[in-house]
């Protein structure tokens, strides 16, 4: 009986134990989340990755906290000044979708990631990176897109790109236009989020909605 | 019993769950004080941590108590673990980080290298660069040569560096040996490159004191990296004045492969454009080229590329010791090169690499009615390995073999045939080390040693190399090193005992990179030895050939480029100083040699139209009198031609996304340039030698060319060839 008893103690405890971590990953995740609702400089982009960086350094078999570091930096590197800062950003991000794809290689969500990463890395020198990182982005976010057709931000992204090499081409922006409109309702469904995973992109399409009235 | 382990447990979680709070706070610097923003300051294995702000100072919370470790991170700083006692309520903590040493963008060794990569962030020239020169043509050599430490030579197309000759500069892709990398020619009539510049992602021109990975030649070593696996699957057509070509190229997830066959024929544009040149048949060609890539598990690559090339032309040259009276020049040849590489990572310190070439160069030449048959066939085999020895320390090692076998026969139409041939395999190995002081401070030093089965004797040439960092932006690098390179084919088939020629560089250089800004200035002074000396060209006999040849050359280069400064306009000014002599070949006594100008000067723009989705491009060129043998005047090289002046214009139309046109014309000014003048052998009856001038095939060489990439989505272009 005695046993039993302990047995059943030490059971409840290890599992208390294991949900603290449990509590504690959601509670620091969390916290890391509502950070990222109130940034506005470099500074607060780049402290809110360090947020979830911290995370990533402890649980190791989540790809959240990666993809958060990641998605923070390359934010961060859109609002940089210098070229060698911007590249600092992007080459943290990159280290971390690394990880993210690792534990997620087949997942549309890191793959978009990737691909806006190289996208920052062409918004900081368009002129020498255009045209080797405009091919690579298309193509991964076309990856991206073909994972899940229903990830917002995959076609948000595609149709960010497309935009840009249209208006560039001065050729019709109809089809990235109609595209970006699609994703609204998309965004507006998963609002409520679940887990973890990603729900931000809404503004981007709108900008890029609203660019197109233009 | 049983209520006692209840209560200790019970008192046990009530411990765990009184959380003691401990606020942890300081500042974080660097060794020299200054405060670091940005870093990640956190107690390993929780959740608990900040960043510094912008003071650097820092301060969290955390409910963890007892010994813990505090984890410091910060870009470019070593990771920090302090060990931290959490029994107070609050701990200040002051940390200092160390820079790590970063071997990738910190101080680089710069002396003699012109470097355009996309992997490296702060390189003097980008790829693209290569083929938007509007001098260039779409020839790697053209866009090279716009770079200071080069020498116009417009009847060779060769690369003439640093006061050395076209044959002292050595081309190799993916580090491995690329042998007749120019194709077949006729004196006098330029050539290019063979490798058309959209193979390539990143170019090192390097005029001097260039690492011991890289031997057998004199002055210069340009390393071309092949591009790595095809984005995507495609078609590509391009439409040329000269001809056209066609590939594919079909993805997979971790393999590429693309074919590419290339028609070139200057028969239609000769006819219609008038030609200074006499051709009896203007030259045709057909290239085939593949390209394979593939990933081999996670790190591993390997690359294959063959090229397949046939082409012909007949000339007719007017003979100055036949009254004028036309040589005609029946050429063909047969080329071939293959070259396989692969490289993996076996370890996070120890990188591989190893690969395989292979050259074909059969050159059957009809002049007049005597057949010189000539072949060259050369093999290369490479095995490198890169070592981290520490954080200061990689060590670059390797060992390589070449072989050459090189044949002749020379059949003259009123004597007997003859035939010559030689073989020779060298062996050599090579080590070197990269010590890195600091981020501010690298020290390079290398040995190559090398041994000739021909000869039967062995070399050593050591390297050495330094860099210092001032400040951001600015650097100071140093080279020297001892080059040596076995006789041109020609001499050597007479003389198989001649050893190798030798040249020993010392370099200073200078350079300034920001902001969308370079400059550059490198003094350097060159030595030759062992330079091949005979008595007369066409000698036969093999005692007339002899090392006693030497020389040397001096000079400044300089380097300016802004792509800041005026929107959309990139241009760059490069101006190089060579003050050179030499006692070689048939020279009697010491001279400038008739490639030399003193001074070459260009100037390269590029401008981008966003409205007309165009990019306009100029070359100017210069290069100052060249020095040639008068002998109706007293004295050795006594006589200059008149300066050299090219000015070209390029445009490159993006139509739509798939489909670019593309416009170039060389010397728009239609100035008649003179490279030099051959003599008659004997005078005429008046006592005076005649003579006739070398000049241009044309007056301009305009170009235009309409690529057309197909692929499913349509997204696609050539641009990035462009």
């Amino acid at each position: 009986m005695k046993k039993i008893i302990i047995l059943i103690i030490l059971l409840i405890s290890g599992l208390a134990l294991n949900a603290q971590n449990q509590s504690a990953y959601i509670k620091a995740m969390t916290k890391g989340l509502e950070a990222m609702g109130n940034v506005q400089s470099e500074q607060d982009f780049a402290n809110v990755a360090g947020q979830f960086e911290r995370i990533a350094a402890k649980v190791k078999d989540q790809w959240h906290p990666q993809y958060y570091a990641a998605l923070n930096y390359i934010n961060a590197s859109f609002r940089a000044e210098s070229l060698e800062t911007k590249d600092g950003y992007t080459d943290k991000a990159k280290v971390f979708i690394d990880e993210a794809l690792k534990m997620a290689p087949n997942d549309s969500e890191v793959v978009a990631l990737e691909g806006f990463n190289y996208m920052a890395q062409l918004a900081a020198d368009p002129g020498s990176r255009g045209a080797m990182l405009s091919q690579k982005a298309s193509q991964i976010f076309g990856k991206a897109v073909s994972m899940n057709p229903e990830n917002p931000r995959a076609l948000a992204l595609m149709a960010q790109m497309q935009f840009g090499t249209a208006q560039f081409f001065g050729s019709s922006t109809e089809g990235p236009c109609t595209s970006a409109k699609k994703t609204i309702p998309m965004f507006k469904a998963e609002a409520q989020g679940e887990g973890f995973s990603p729900t931000w992109g809404i503004e981007m399409a709108q900008a890029l909605i609203e660019n197109c009235g233009k | 019993m049983k209520t006692q382990i209840f209560v200790i447990l019970a008192l046990m979680v009530a411990a765990s769950m009184v959380n003691a709070q401990t606020i942890i706070s300081g500042v974080v610097t660097d060794q020299k004080g200054e405060t670091l923003p940005g870093a990640n300051i956190y107690l390993k294995d929780t959740f608990d941590g900040t960043n510094s702000k912008a003071d650097g100072t820092f301060s969290f919370e955390t409910e963890e108590t007892g010994n813990q470790i505090l984890v410091i991170s910060f870009i470019g700083f070593k990771t920090l673990e302090r060990p931290v006692d959490l029994s107070a309520s609050a701990l200040e903590v002051n940390i200092s980080l160390k820079e790590e040493i970063n071997k990738v963008d910190g101080v680089t060794i710069a002396a003699g290298a012109f470097e355009a990569s996309d992997v490296k962030k702060v390189t003097v020239l980008k790829p693209l660069d290569i083929v938007t020169t509007a001098s260039a043509a779409g020839d790697i050599m053209g866009a090279i040569n716009t770079l200071p430490g080069t020498a116009t030579v417009g009847e060779s197309g060769r690369l003439f560096v640093r006061g050395g000759e076209g044959y002292e500069t050595k081309v190799f892709i993916d580090g491995m040996e690329a042998r007749n990398a120019f194709g077949a020619t006729a004196p006098n009539v330029p050539t290019r490159g063979r490798f058309s510049p959209f193979l390539f992602k990143g170019t090192i021109f390097s005029t001097g004191g260039y690492s011991a990975e890289y031997g057998q030649a004199l002055s210069s070593a340009l390393v071309l990296n092949s591009n790595d696996i095809a984005a995507e699957t495609q078609g590509d057509v391009s439409l040329m004045s000269v001809g056209g070509d066609a590939a594919y190229t079909k993805r997979w997830e971790k393999t590429s492969l693309s074919g590419k066959i290339q028609h070139t024929d200057l028969r239609p544009y000769q006819d219609l454009v008038k030609q200074a040149f006499d051709w009896e048949k203007a030259p045709v060609s057909t290239v085939g080229e593949i390209v394979f890539r593939q990933k081999v598990k996670s790190n591993g690559w390997l690359k294959v590329y063959a090229n397949a090339d046939q082409s012909n032309f007949i000339i007719r040259q007017p003979n100055i010791n036949r009254g004028g009276l036309k040589d005609t020049i029946n050429l063909s040849n047969d080329y071939f090169y293959l070259n396989a590489t692969y490289k993996d990572i076996l370890s996070s310190k120890l990188s591989i690499r190893g690969g395989v070439s292979t050259t074909s160069n059969a050159e059957n030449i009809i002049f007049n009615r005597d057949k010189v048959n000539g072949k060259e066939v050369g093999a290369h085999f490479k095995l490198g390995l890169n070592w981290d020895a520490s954080e200061r320390v990689v060590v670059n090692f390797g060992t390589e073999y070449f072989h050459k076998k090189f044949e002749r026969a020379i059949d003259p139409a009123s004597e007997a045939a003859v035939q010559f041939d030689f073989t020779d395999n060298i062996t050599s190995s090579f080590v070197e080390a990269d010590y890195f002081a600091s981020n501010k401070f690298i020290l390079r030093a290398g040995l190559r040693f090398e041994n000739s089965s021909l000869l039967n004797q062995s070399w050593a040439s050591p390297r050495l190399a330094a860099s210092y960092k001032v400040g951001e932006k600015g650097q100071f690098s140093f080279a020297y090193g001892s080059f040596l390179q076995a006789p041109q084919n020609q001499y050597a088939l007479v003389n198989t005992d001649l050893k190798p020629e030798e040249a020993t560089h010392y370099i200073l250089n200078y350079q300034y990179i920001h902001d969308g800004r370079v400059f550059r200035i490198e003094g350097y002074q060159k030595d030759y030895k062992n330079l091949v000396k005979f008595s007369s060209p066409n000698d036969f006999n093999p005692l007339n050939y002899n090392n006693a040849g030497f020389g040397q050359a001096k000079g400044v280069d300089i380097f300016w480029r802004d792509s800041k400064t005026v929107k959309n306009t990139d241009y760059w000014v490069s101006y190089s100083y060579v003050d050179s002599e030499r006692n070689y070949q048939d020279f009697s006594i010491s001279g400038t040699p008739s490639f030399l100008s003193s001074h070459n000067f260009s100037w390269v723009i590029k401008h981008f139209v966003q409205p007309l989705r165009t990019q306009f491009g100029a070359t100017y060129n210069y290069a100052s009198t060249r020095p040639f043998h008068n002998p109706n005047l007293p004295g050795f090289q006594n006589d200059g031609t008149p300066a050299f002046h090219d000015l070209s214009l390029n445009a490159a139309i993006l139509f739509k996304q798939n489909i670019i046109l593309y416009l170039s014309s060389s010397n728009v000014l239609g100035r008649d340039n003179v490279f030099g003048y051959q003599y008659a052998n004997s005078p005429n009856a008046q006592g005076v030698f005649e003579r006739q001038a070398v000049r241009q095939a044309a007056k301009r060489f305009i170009f235009v060319g309409l690529f057309i990439t197909l692929t499913k989505n349509g997204q696609e272009n050539q641009l990035r060839n462009l």
